[in-house]
């Protein structure tokens, strides 16, 4: 999984998040390192929605534009657990690599 | 509120998104775009605009996403699943009509001389398979019977392939390769025809959707293509030597070109037409040599299966696609983008 869809699902899975609110919110996941834009935002949802891992939770029209409510599915939250698993496990294989050689 | 101006321009660079997508995300998009934007900024940052315009190239060139999104393609694939098969024995039989026609002077034409002896049994059936097989198709699309009309060009194509991969380590007649035998297209035509009709709503479908125009082009198509054939070919050889060949061969080609560029800027529609039947367009123009049989892309050698297999890719990823999309169709709940 790419880092951006990563940090997508890992925002929605604190709730319902909106397209400005993702950005945001993994801005501040990722410590100021990831900077999504629009462009990749929705390219990114499109693809999560199509996999069936995020939909749709609610629309509100805000100032007369449409704002969309995302939400992860039960299998975005599995496959975010997964993904999370998959990322622990090489952590911890970096580490103690790094610990045996004395790093 | 934010400047007009700069909304005019998000606007003008989402429109490299696909239709599709900008019904389904520009208002948003352009709320969050806005809502992002610098307080008095008229333009869109130069990281910005190359972000919205990689993420338009990203949707536009996403594996299988163009090719069988929504009802369009499910039509278009209808329509090819019918036209495609008439249109490969159409010209197939102008050109061995051609050639007939010329009996006298020039000798059997090449498909009776398959159909009838080759001096390899299997090459003859193999001919028999070919052609039969298309008419096979093209009965069973007129009459409706989607499925056995997939049958007989799943189980066309498999022989042919098979046929085909033998005769690499086993020539079935010397210097006779298996392009030779008409395999309608180089094995193209009944493996597109294959995937056309299992996931398309079938050749009935196809017929109600083709208009009059859509007959000229088929008519016109089949006589362009015909002219392309190894029958034809013959009798321009024998007519006015090689360079009244190349000369009709090229003007053929060139007019099989313009009539999927018409086809491609007529309509959304159009558009997946001329992309099916560009996929029959390369077998056909490999047939005559226009790509070179035994280079990479060619049929005859080993390596021309590099050429085979990308059509291959390029029809599995349709199937991949339209079953995944009515697999989330069938079982999908709630609300969901797609």
């Amino acid at each position: 999984m790419q880092e951006p869809s990563f940090l997508i699902l890992t925002a929605l899975a604190a709730g319902p998040h909106h397209g400005y609110a993702i950005m945001n919110d993994v801005a501040q996941i990722s410590d100021g390192r990831v900077k999504l834009r629009a462009g990749t935002l929705y390219a990114a949802l499109d693809r999560l929605s199509a996999d069936r891992l995020v939909e749709v939770d609610r629309e509100q029209i805000v100032d007369t534009r449409l704002r969309r409510y995302y939400r992860l599915t039960p299998a975005g939250r599995s496959r975010l657990a997964a993904e999370t698993a998959r990322l622990r496990a090489n952590a911890a294989a970096a580490a103690k690599r790094l610990r045996l050689a004395g790093n | 509120m934010a400047p007009v101006g700069l909304e005019i321009c998000y606007r003008r660079l989402l429109r490299w998104f696909p239709a599709e997508h900008r019904a389904l995300y520009q208002e948003e998009m352009l709320g969050v775009l806005m809502a992002g934007a610098e307080p008095g900024r008229n333009r869109p940052s130069r990281a910005e605009s190359a972000d919205l315009l990689l993420g338009a190239a990203r949707i536009r060139l996403r594996p299988g996403r163009a090719l069988c999104d929504g009802p369009g393609w499910r039509d278009a694939l209808a329509v090819y699943s019918f036209a495609a098969p008439l249109l490969v024995l159409i010209s197939t039989f102008i050109g061995w009509l051609a050639a007939e026609l010329e009996f006298t002077r020039i000798g059997p034409s090449g498909l009776t001389m398959m159909l009838t002896d080759t001096g390899s049994k299997a090459l003859v059936t193999a001919a028999w398979v070919a052609i039969g097989g298309q008419g096979l198709v093209v009965v069973l699309a007129l009459l409706g019977l989607r499925w056995w009309a997939a049958a007989a060009a799943a189980i066309s194509a498999l022989y042919l392939g098979v046929t085909a991969i033998l005769q690499l380590y086993t020539p079935l007649s010397v210097g006779i390769p298996i392009s030779m035998l008409y395999v309608p297209f180089a094995l193209v035509a009944p493996i597109s025809e294959t995937v056309a009709l299992l996931v398309s709503p079938g050749p009935r479908r196809g017929r109600q959707l083709m208009r009059r125009r859509a007959w000229a082009l088929l008519v016109a198509g089949s006589a362009a293509a015909a002219a392309l054939t190894r029958d034809f070919g013959l009798v321009l050889f024998k007519a006015g030597g090689e360079s009244l060949h190349r000369n009709a061969s090229l003007l053929a080609g060139l007019v099989v070109v313009l009539l999927l560029l018409a086809l491609w800027l007529s309509s959304a529609h159009g558009k997946r037409l001329a992309f099916l039947f560009g996929v029959l367009a390369y077998g056909l123009l490999l047939m005559d040599g226009f790509i070179d049989e035994s280079g990479p892309w060619g049929a005859d050698t080993i390596n021309g299966a590099v050429g085979q297999v990308l059509v291959i890719f390029l029809l599995a990823a349709v199937i991949y696609r339209t079953w995944r999309r009515s697999r989330s169709a069938a079982g999908g709940s709630g609300q969901s983008l797609t």
